[in-house]
């Protein structure tokens, strides 16, 4: 075997078992680093595809922006497992919903693959530089796909409104006072 | 070839790891032990914990967070536009570039006109 | 030797280097100084006793803290709390892998092409400190949680909450940077800056990018998270130790590399002055500088110098800036991350590029 083969299916490997622990683990927190990791492993999965350039947006965005999302949704919470009552099923039959749903990506991806590498040459050719590089993606996005590029940017604008709308509270009256006064105590020097 | 630029990267992963661990290791064998139950009890002040561990906090984070993926992302598509400047400008296709960026930031600065109306960004209450 | 065998010698020598300096020299260096500096500026004497000027100083700190008791409170939950200070390290370390401390030079001709004094070439480039930058929030999270104590909890939300908003004023201004410079290669962002320091065009950009990385790495006026009159010291209410050693020494490997980026995103690099390059002085960064007896050294080492005391600069700003400016309240500080420096970077990429494309139309 190749060494790319090898680390494909190393990665895979990892990619899997680090699922199966997100969906495994009992307490919420212990899932979330395992879905750090299982990101990461994406991203290199990304690097070995050739891309760099989406394996930078992969931790970037997934594991440095969304997962800070559920970390925190997580401390805020900060349930104690005693409150998540005795689901002991949960785990096994999460686990069989997540080969079914993996089932259901790769046959799809079978599907649909073939009509995917008719559009790679169009791509190729628009792109600078390398290709899965910045410049080439770059280009492309703008070229090809600036319709794209745009709605993104409105269903990002909606999402906005919704995140608004569910957490907007009226102020009450009473907490619009402004503490007045900062008392500042400096620190002690360095390492102590 | 391309995945040999990532050796390094894992290099110094690795090097991260050695440093974290062997410190706690070598800090776990080197130090001192002189134990007494009390040294274990959590920090406050020398009584008794007040108040649940498990408070709940204020909504605000979950807002900021969610505020920030939003924006995050916003400012990801913003690099690949960024990068074809030149490119373009060199095309004589500056004005485009301008109308495709400029729409683009215009509904950015709309998702944070919304927010800031809404008081959403608003800390003190 | 072969050529592999130069490469591979390369390759190992500057992970060694960045590492060796990051770790073993500025971290210790800094602390040293951090207090020092502290001490001048308080009208104090500051640690004179170990070694000369108290130099040794951190040494004997560092054996200090080695030698502590390795305490787990009763409350926290085991694994991770020992997991947060490791994590927190990892990212400090992995994130200075692509940055370039000289021009890409070929040794005084030991290799036939020009290579790049940087651990690995990567397409994304700064992308990629800005990714792995982000992965430091999880370890404060992690030691919050953790530590099993609302201090800590609240700390850590405080801390998280702070550096993601700020990581979006700086990737906002970086994207000025980009636009000026054409590229996310901090190699070439460096180059395109030989005749005109991104510092002049990118004024602006500048000053949003100077308070969002003292936020990023938790330094004073925005160390919040710390705040020891309403929060004990936050994520670390509970460390102590070697554990707490982690999570301080990570705080300047931290700060170098984004000193480092900050010199090389706006003020040239390794570059002389701002108008006059080293190559307009004279110095060619690929040929030897003669030494008495019969040595040479590589010409590189005078960029490389100079980008070290660069750095040095904004290292000591970060210092000076700590013991000066008091602490912002937290509403004040939020508000100064999303109401005025998002916006101001909004504004200020607008400003860019409309300012370039009528300049280059005209």
């Amino acid at each position: 075997m190749e060494i790319q083969q090898i680390l494909f299916f190393s990665f895979a490997a990892l990619i899997l078992l680090s699922a199966a622990l997100v969906a495994l683990r009992p307490r919420p927190i212990e899932s979330a680093m395992w879905l750090i990791l299982n990101f990461f492993l994406t991203a290199g999965l990304y690097i070995l595809l050739g891309s760099n350039f989406v394996s930078i947006i992969q931790v970037l965005v997934y594991a440095g922006a969304i997962m800070v999302l559920f970390v925190f949704v997580i401390l805020l919470l900060n349930l104690d497992p005693r409150e998540f009552g005795s689901e002991a099923g949960l785990p096994w039959t999460s686990l069989v919903m997540f080969i079914g749903f993996l089932t259901f990506i790769v046959l799809s991806l079978h599907v649909a693959t073939p009509e995917l590498m008719k559009k790679l040459p169009e791509i190729k050719e628009t792109g600078a530089g390398v290709f899965g590089s910045i410049e080439s993606i770059s280009m492309v996005l703008l070229k090809n796909y600036v319709w794209g590029f745009e709605i993104a940017g409105v269903i990002l604008l909606l999402a906005l409104i919704g995140v608004g709308l569910l957490a907007y509270r009226k102020p009450p009256v009473r907490a619009r006072a402004i503490h007045t006064s900062t008392t500042d105590t400096m620190k002690d020097g360095g390492a102590s | 070839m391309l995945i040999s630029d990532y050796l390094g990267v894992l290099v110094l992963f690795f090097l991260g790891l050695l440093v974290g661990v062997g410190a706690l290791a070598a800090a776990r064998f080197l130090g001192a032990s002189r134990f007494y139950p009390n040294k274990n009890s959590p920090y406050e002040c020398g009584i008794p914990s007040e108040g649940a561990e498990n408070q709940r906090f204020s909504v605000k984070f979950y807002l900021v967070a969610v505020s920030f993926i939003l924006f995050d992302i916003e400012a990801v598509f913003l690099i690949p536009w960024a990068m074809t400047f030149h490119p373009l400008l060199e095309a004589k296709e500056g004005l485009y570039f301008l109308t495709v960026g400029f729409v683009f930031l215009f509904v950015l600065t709309l998702g944070l006109i919304y927010e800031w109306r809404k008081g959403l960004l608003d800390w003190n209450v | 030797m072969n050529e592999t065998m130069i490469a591979w010698a390369f390759f190992a020598g500057k992970i060694l280097l960045l590492f060796g300096l990051a770790f073993g020299f500025i971290a210790p260096i800094m602390v040293w100084v951090e207090r020092r500096v502290c001490a001048l500026i308080q009208d104090r004497y500051g640690p004179n006793r170990v070694g000369p000027l108290g130099l040794l100083q951190t040494l004997a700190d560092g054996i200090k803290l080695l030698l502590k008791e390795d305490l787990r409170p009763n409350e926290v939950r085991p694994w991770f709390f020992i997991l947060a200070p490791i994590i927190c390290v990892i990212p400090a370390t992995m994130a200075f892998a692509v940055i370039p401390f000289g021009p890409p030079t070929t040794l005084g001709g030991l290799f036939a092409e020009p290579k790049r004094l940087q651990i690995a070439e990567l397409n994304a480039g700064f992308l990629y400190v800005l990714a792995i930058g982000s992965l430091g929030v999880y370890s404060i999270a992690l030691a919050g949680w953790a530590s099993n104590n609302k201090f800590s909890v609240l700390g850590s939300l405080r801390a998280s909450a702070q550096m993601i908003s700020y990581e979006l004023a700086a990737g906002l201004a970086l994207v000025s940077v980009v636009l000026l410079s054409g590229s996310v290669d901090l190699v070439k962002i460096v180059e395109s800056q030989t005749y005109l320091w991104n510092i002049f065009p990118g004024f602006l950009a500048f000053l949003i990018f100077l308070p969002a990385i003292f936020a990023e790495t938790n330094r004073t006026p925005f160390d919040l998270p710390e705040a020891e009159a309403e929060l004990v010291v936050g994520y670390h209410t509970e460390y102590s130790g070697m554990k707490f050693g982690l999570f301080f020494l990570a705080e300047y490997v931290n700060m170098t590399t984004v000193s480092a980026l900050a010199v090389l995103m706006f003020f040239g690099g390794w570059e002389f002055l701002p108008f006059l390059p080293w190559k307009d002085v004279g110095v060619d960064v690929n040929g030897l500088i003669p030494l008495f007896g019969g040595f040479s050294l590589p010409a590189v080492i005078i960029p490389f110098s100079w980008f070290a005391a660069k750095v040095a600069f904004f290292m000591f700003l970060f210092v000076w800036v700590r013991w000066t400016v008091p602490r912002f309240r937290y509403d004040q500080l939020m508000s100064l991350g999303w109401k005025t420096l998002i916006p101001l970077g909004i504004f200020n990429i607008i400003l860019t590029t409309a300012v370039i494309v009528f300049h280059r139309m005209s």
